[in-house]
């Protein structure tokens, strides 16, 4: 039974209007945002063929929201399932399209490209505008560099470009025609903004070609469909009389216009989140200021949702000095609004949840100089330690950047800590596509003997896995070398019967692999995606597995249709990316079947800080905290956008941005500030952005805290500005 | 044994010879049954070739056809059971002398080439594709073929709805739906249609569209032509007029006065092909030409239980009370909810086994229908049914013949016997062949064959030059011995001229490929798809000889560049007769086009939108092009959305009256792309759960 807490009682209570709710970390917004949607499913206003639509960040919510809704409507003796609709953005504005396709100009088979897809047709069309604009390399390269020399970081540099540019412009709803359009009426050349057109063009028109849209393309389409068909819009709101909205502060500006739009001047519209916790800002489209906007406006009743019995309170306390410090003592005087009130409040006494207790020394900065990997080392070792004094606790090794997880996986690996990633992709994900690309791969090039030991490997892994052991694996291997003739082992002339042998041996996973490749030849004659299901079938037995093969199969059939020269390679090729994390998978991720840290007791679990919002664990650890990943806009602190071999270390995304935002607002003074202004602009809003990611870091931690930072790839770094204060702060706490 | 026939049935077999009559009644009230009495009645009477049996497509001519094959005991010919585009192409090839000229073809002497689909898109692609190579239809997203496919439509329906081909895109612009920036491609696809009809009389080509038009315009006026339908067909029946286009309907209009007798059959709640053309309303004015009009309207075989679920489904469907107490829906429904879809395709076939197991219901007896079937859906069912050894074919063949390994193989053959052709054999190509070649030929030596025997410049090499006896010993002499033997029949053919590809593909296979201790000997089934191979092969050489003057060597060459270029998108498999001992898996409306009932029905994907929504292309729309669509109107939203409920609920109680003992609707979370959907049928049934738990104390469905 839900018992809420003061503020969660006023939101439970809403029934019409606009209401703004700023929740602090751990307040629990879930939780009462899904239990408002159960009353309001519950009463009588809502019509049979209406439904409470509620729209969350990412699809792990999606599912969240969906069991909690269900699970208070079963507590009212109702049928969970019906009367709510949860989704994603990008859901909403699929919906949206796919139930008039034609409004939005296409045909109700369109194709919605996946991340890798749109991937790869951007880094052809950037490939063909960078070989025929060789001066734009030329001007924009360092002058002690050589263009023809940087043929890679270019290449990475214009996709990175292009793509922020092309997101920006769908969130302005500017087509390239639009650009163009202003573009030609300006009297001065923009080399950039010419940049970003023609690539942007280029792309476009790649997608049409191919009758597909990609995921910003929906959400831009949707808006479109809806401003300029009354009709179609009125029955949404009919059907949605209710918007919940979640964390808004990652709300992007046609996010706000679509949501708003539906909504309409007198319709209902909650929105929850926390200013504080806006960190998808930077080169994203998300605008943490509007839901500050929305909060402040006359017709929106305002709610803090301020408890939270999440952390013990030495750790409320100091993610609050933080907040405090940034606000009061941060030297830089336009960075002191990056973290505002609610300050987060212990639960009151008789709180369901109560804060967990104190421990000493639950809080440890740890003050030492490490390099990169000595950092690792000591979070490792940690890490293991606290595991096996605490095999019931829950643990995570929080990093900026991926990158940095992969370090730490390493050293966890070398001391056989037990660990789980989540990093881009699931793990999930990856040993599916892997099992099959191994699979796949040996049928493009099977006489190659590696590509032999992968496939059996990969098939002994998914149909053994726990059964077998690496001394197996050895002993396969080594089977497989000392052959002559690997085809005899795999396709022997004179058939040999497999024998019912049940006790598990090198040579009896062999011959079960054997007959499995013999099983599937005939299958790779066969259209892929038909290949694949086959294979996939007879290779795993586990529903999410089955299932991400399924999609793989479709994924890889629609990338047949779109390349018909496409042969066995190119399909390993693209499931590698998918294994090798390179892509995400939409709609398969431990985001989406809904990643729950309690589920994980005994392992430490490697996320980026960004991954990790919304969850919780006993102990966290954050690493790199050092003025790279957490810059202050301090002299000597270094900015990852700042390319080492652009020229005056111009941050060009930023500079790009910049002058797309001016565009759109026919802002001449601002196209024409001198360059390298945006660049300095953008240190602003990255420590601003990297200020609240260390809040985010801090607010995971439920009982103990640990961080620490390391001085970089050339030893060039010290620890972060705001470290250093919550480190003088804690001290003066332990020395009172 | 010998049928019984309710008094309604009596009436209609027993109507005088010389009666026009129009017989009305929903689905399983006999009506068909009492048309194949009355058809050999009359055929006691008259010739068989004095019968004309019209049907809107040629699924739902089967009961005549079984007819016709199973009851040789009539006099004369055969009946003819045509479709009006059948009837349009006999009748204008027939007096194609006396109408040419002023039907304006350039050659009226030389005879008209019938374009099939597959043709018509193939000449549309040669008018298309340079405009969009100048960046025409860049407004629209869209597939090439679509393009092509609904540019064909709207002159199919002009000519069947009898408008003006020039008038296609200011009516296509009443649509207040579509996307403005779309109107330049209305334009851009009405000036390919015109130029296709230019480019059809120019090299006397007849589409569909244009056989009927010509029929109409200029065939049907013809005395001769009123004196042939006067000779052959006095006796009409044209079953299912509902379905049928409003073309057919004026053929009838204008024949019903003069023919010696007719029976037309309606079902007033059907009309399930109204995307495609079929005009309900305008069927119906037909009654006023016949002298009797005939009701039947007792149903045979549904459960009582079923007629009370479809009352209750759809005033859910309508939004509209239920009774105030729901019956039991148990007995005739079963509703089950997954979390994947592979999960719930186990399921199905799970279910499945269960009954056949049971000997509750024959796997004739039962079909799984979903709006779309995509081909990953068709192949992981069949597989799935497959591994639990029960039978299952589609309506829909799962894959195009050119998809199919044996065709691809005699294909990298013919390029490799070709190599004047340039077209590169690739190592994977080569490799695939071989395997289907060569019996028992593994991958790996296969491989190692293509790697070591074969280099697209110097084709396959000699296995006895191998000079490496280890690798010989890889490949193996008994599989080197093979090769030596195709080498030597590609050498022999290289040595005289080149032949026309589907003549060097006979050869190929009947000389090397299907004889003894090679891949086809006994594969039947792989024999069968390079038939239909050389047969389009055939035909497509005909059409370009015929008609563009290609020679036969150039044809074949074309054949394959226009198949590896993914422009022969419509030639599925041949399919016989389909099994009687097998599930179906079909798309909805298939199912509902072969007009039979079965003992249960499985339906999936209910949130899919593909329940509700007409096909929706943008450069098209069937409710404009209509024939009581009143130029100078617009196309509302709203009007967009009841059309599509009442799509819905057609189709819904059209299959309902299909289903005779249990209804098992399988819906997922995450569909096969990996989203949730939630169109108004899977809300329907919702309403429909929420009904029976407010009414029944809280039990669910």
């Amino acid at each position: 039974m839900f018992k809420p807490r003061p503020g969660q009682n006023e939101v439970i209570n809403y029934r019409s209007g606009k209401m703004g709710i700023a929740a602090v970390p751990g307040s629990g917004k879930t939780h009462t945002l899904s239990h408002l949607a159960a009353r309001l499913v519950a009463s009588q206003d809502l019509a049979e063929d209406q439904e409470i639509l509620i729209v969350t960040l990412v699809n792990s919510a999606v599912d969240n929201f969906s069991s909690r809704v269900a699970g208070f409507l079963r507590e009212f003796n109702l049928l969970p399932g019906i009367g709510y609709r949860v989704r994603t953005l990008h859901g909403l504005a699929y919906d949206i399209i796919r139930e008039e396709p034609a409004m939005a100009g296409l045909d109700n088979h369109f194709t919605i490209i996946d991340e890798s897809a749109a991937s790869a047709t951007l880094n052809q069309v950037v490939d063909a505008w960078k070989r025929a604009h060789p001066d734009f390399i030329r001007a924009y390269t360092a002058e002690n560099q050589v263009p023809e020399q940087l043929g890679k970081p270019w290449n990475e540099l214009l996709v990175s470009l292009a793509t922020s540019f092309i997101k920006q412009a769908k969130d302005y709803e500017l087509t390239p025609e639009m650009i163009r359009t202003r573009l030609d009426k300006l009297k001065e050349p923009y080399p950039l903004l010419e940049m970003g057109f023609g690539i942007y063009g280029a792309y476009q028109q790649a997608l049409k070609y191919r009758g597909a849209v990609d995921f910003e393309d929906l959400i831009r389409l949707a808006y479109k469909v809806l401003v300029n068909n009354r009709d179609y819009l009125e029955r949404l709101r009919r059907r949605w009389p209710v918007i919940l909205e979640d964390e808004a502060q990652d709300s992007s500006m046609i996010q706000e216009k679509l949501l708003s739009l539906l909504c309409g001047d007198d319709g209902n519209w909650v929105r929850v989140g926390d200013p504080n916790q806006a960190i998808f800002e930077t080169f994203t489209t998300a605008e943490p200021r509007l839901l500050r906007e929305f909060l402040e406006r006359e017709d929106v009743t305002p709610v803090d949702l301020k408890y939270s019995g999440r952390s013990a309170r030495s750790i409320i306390e100091l993610a609050n000095f933080l907040n405090r410090w940034s606000q009061q003592d941060h030297p830089v005087e336009e960075l002191r609004g990056t973290l505002s009130e609610p300050y987060i409040h212990p639960t009151p006494p008789g709180d369901p949840q109560p804060n967990p207790p104190d421990t000493p020394g639950n809080i440890i900065i740890f003050d030492k100089k490490l390099q990169p990997d000595e950092e690792s080392k000591t979070v490792a070792n940690s890490a293991r330690k606290w595991l096996t004094e605490n095999p019931q606790g829950t643990l995570a090794i929080l990093v900026p950047r991926n990158a940095r997880g992969a370090e730490v996986v390493e050293q966890l690996t070398a001391l056989k800590v037990p660990f789980l990633e989540m990093l881009r992709s699931s793990k999930a994900t990856r040993d599916a596509a892997q099992a099959l690309s191994d699979i796949l791969g040996f049928f493009a090039h099977p006489s190659a003997r590696k590509n032999l030991l992968n496939a059996v490997l990969s098939i002994v892994s998914v149909k053994y896995g726990k059964a077998t052991s690496e001394e197996h694996a050895k002993e396969i291997r080594q089977l497989v070398n000392a052959s002559d003739q690997p085809e005899n082992l795999i396709f022997p002339t004179i058939s040999e019967a497999i024998s019912g042998e049940k006790e598990i041996s090198a040579e009896m996973l062999l011959k079960q692999a054997a007959a499995c490749l013999n099983q599937w030849q005939q299958a790779v004659l066969l259209p892929i995606d038909q290949t694949v299901m086959t294979i996939s079938m007879n290779l795993f037995n586990e529903p999410v597995d089955l299932a991400l093969a399924y999609k793989l199969a479709v994924l890889l059939g629609s990338a047949a249709a779109l390349n018909p020269e496409w042969r066995l390679p190119d399909f390993c090729r693209e499931l590698e990316e998918i294994a090798g994390n390179r892509y995400r998978l939409y709609g398969f991720s431990d985001e989406d079947t809904g990643f729950d840290p309690d589920t994980h007791k005994g392992v430490a679990v490697i996320s980026t800080m960004h991954k990790a919002k919304g969850l919780e664990w006993d102990r966290v650890y954050l690493v790199s905290v050092n003025n790279y990943d957490f810059p202050s806009a301090q002299n000597g602190d270094s900015y990852m956008s700042e390319k080492w071999f652009v020229r005056g270390h111009l941050n060009l995304e930023a500079e790009l941005i910049a002058q797309l935002k001016a565009l759109v607002k026919n802002d001449m003074v601002a196209l024409k500030l001198p360059e390298g202004q945006a660049t300095q602009d953008a240190r602003l809003d990255y420590a601003a952005e990297r200020l609240r990611l260390l809040y985010v870091g801090i607010t995971r931690a439920r009982r103990e805290l640990v961080i620490t930072y390391n001085t970089g790839q050339r030893g060039d770094c010290h620890e972060a500005l705001p470290l250093t204060a919550l480190k003088d702060h804690l001290e003066q706490n332990n020395a009172d | 044994m010998a049928l019984t026939y309710t008094e309604t049935q009596q009436n209609v077999i027993q109507l005088p010879l010389d009666s026009r009559a129009f017989l009305e009644g929903p689905a399983g009230s006999g009506k068909t049954s009492a048309a194949l009495a009355r058809l050999e009645r009359i055929l006691q009477h008259v010739p068989g070739h004095e019968v004309l049996i019209l049907v809107p497509q040629r699924s739902l001519g089967k009961p005549y056809y079984d007819y016709v094959k199973n009851n040789p005991d009539y006099r004369g010919s055969l009946p003819s059971i045509l479709t009006l585009g059948g009837l349009a192409q006999r009748m204008t090839n027939l007096f194609w002398p006396l109408v040419a000229e002023q039907a304006g073809f350039r050659d009226p002497v030389r005879l008209p080439y019938f374009l099939s689909l597959e043709t018509a898109q193939y000449c549309m692609s040669r008018i298309v594709d340079p405009k969009r190579e100048q960046g025409l239809f860049n407004s629209v997203t869209i597939e090439k073929n679509r393009i092509y496919s609904q540019i064909l439509d709207n002159l199919n329906k002009a000519a069947v709805v009898g408008f003006a081909i020039d008038e296609i895109a200011a009516r296509l612009k009443a649509d207040l739906n579509l996307e403005p920036s779309l109107a330049p491609a209305l334009d851009q696809a009405q000036a390919c249609a015109l130029d296709f009809r230019r480019f059809c009389f120019d090299y006397n080509l007849m589409d569909y569209s244009l056989q009927i038009e010509v029929f109409f315009k200029h065939v049907w006026p013809l005395p001769h032509c009123r004196k042939y339908f006067e000779t052959f067909y006095p006796h009409v029946f044209f079953d299912n007029i509902e379905e049928d286009v409003p073309a057919a309907h004026d053929l009838m209009q204008a024949w019903l006065p003069e023919c010696k007798s007719a029976l037309l059959i309606m079902d007033r709640q059907a009309g399930y092909r109204t995307f495609l053309g079929a005009d309900p309303s305008n069927a119906e004015a037909l009654k006023s030409v016949c002298d009797r009009q005939i009701i039947a309207q007792d149903t045979f075989k549904s459960l009582t239980g079923m007629v009370d679920f479809q009352i209750a489904l759809t005033s859910c469907i309508r939004h509209e009370p239920s009774a105030a107490i729901l019956p039991d829906l148990n007995p005739v429904l079963t509703l089950k909810d997954f979390h994947f879809y592979p999960e719930m395709l186990a399921g199905v076939a799970d279910e499945i086994a269960g009954m056949i197991k049971n000997a509750s219901v024959q796997a004739g007896e039962i079909v799984i229908l979903a709006p779309y079937l995509s081909d990953a859906l068709k192949f992981s069912l069949e597989q799935l049914l497959q591994n639990r050894n029960i039978h299952s074919y589609s309506s829909r063949p799962s894959r195009m013949y050119l998809d199919e390994p044996a065709v691809k193989c005699v294909l990298a053959f013919a390029k490799l016997a070709h190599p004047q052709w340039e077209m590169t054999v690739s190592h994977f190509e080569l490799r695939d062949a071989l395997m289907q070649t060569l019996p028992n030929l593994d991958v790996i030596r296969a491989d190692l064959i293509a790697q070591t025997l074969y280099a697209p410049s110097t084709g396959l090499k000699s296995f006895d030059g191998v000079t490496n006896p280890q690798m010989q010993a890889r490949i193996t002499f008994a599989f080197g011995e093979k090769l030596e033997q195709i080498r030597a029949w590609l050498q022999t053919y290289a040595s005289k001229d080149a032949l026309p590809l589907d003549i060097f593909l006979s050869r190929l296979f009947g000389e090397l490929l299907s004889q003894k201790g090679f891949g086809f000997f006994d594969r039947y089934e792989a024999g069968a798809h390079i038939a239909q191979l050389i047969n389009a092969i055939k035909s497509f050489r005909q059409f370009l000889s015929v008609v563009f003057g290609m020679d036969e060597i150039s044809t074949g060459i074309e054949f394959i560049r226009t198949v590896e270029a993914g422009l022969l998108p419509s030639a599925f498999l041949n399919r016989d007769e389909a099994p009687r001992d097998a599930v179906l898996i079909a798309p909805a409306h298939a199912f509902l086009m072969e007009n039979r009932a079965v003992a249960c029905q499985f339906w999936l994907d209910i949130g899919s939108l593909g329940w509700w929504e007409r096909l929706n292309q943008p450069l098209t729309n069937p409710y404009i092009l209509r024939r009581d669509w009143q130029p100078g109107t617009v196309w509302s939203y709203n009007q967009d959305f009841n059309a599509n409920q009442e799509h819905m609920q057609r189709l819904v109680s059209g299959l309902l009256q299909r289903c005779e003992k249990h209804l098992y609707v399988y819906s997922v979370q995450t569909n096969e792309r990996g989203s949730e959907q939630r169109g108004p049928l899977l809300q329907a049934f919702q309403t429909l759960r929420k009904r029976v738990f407010a009414t029944q104390g809280g039990k669910d469905v």
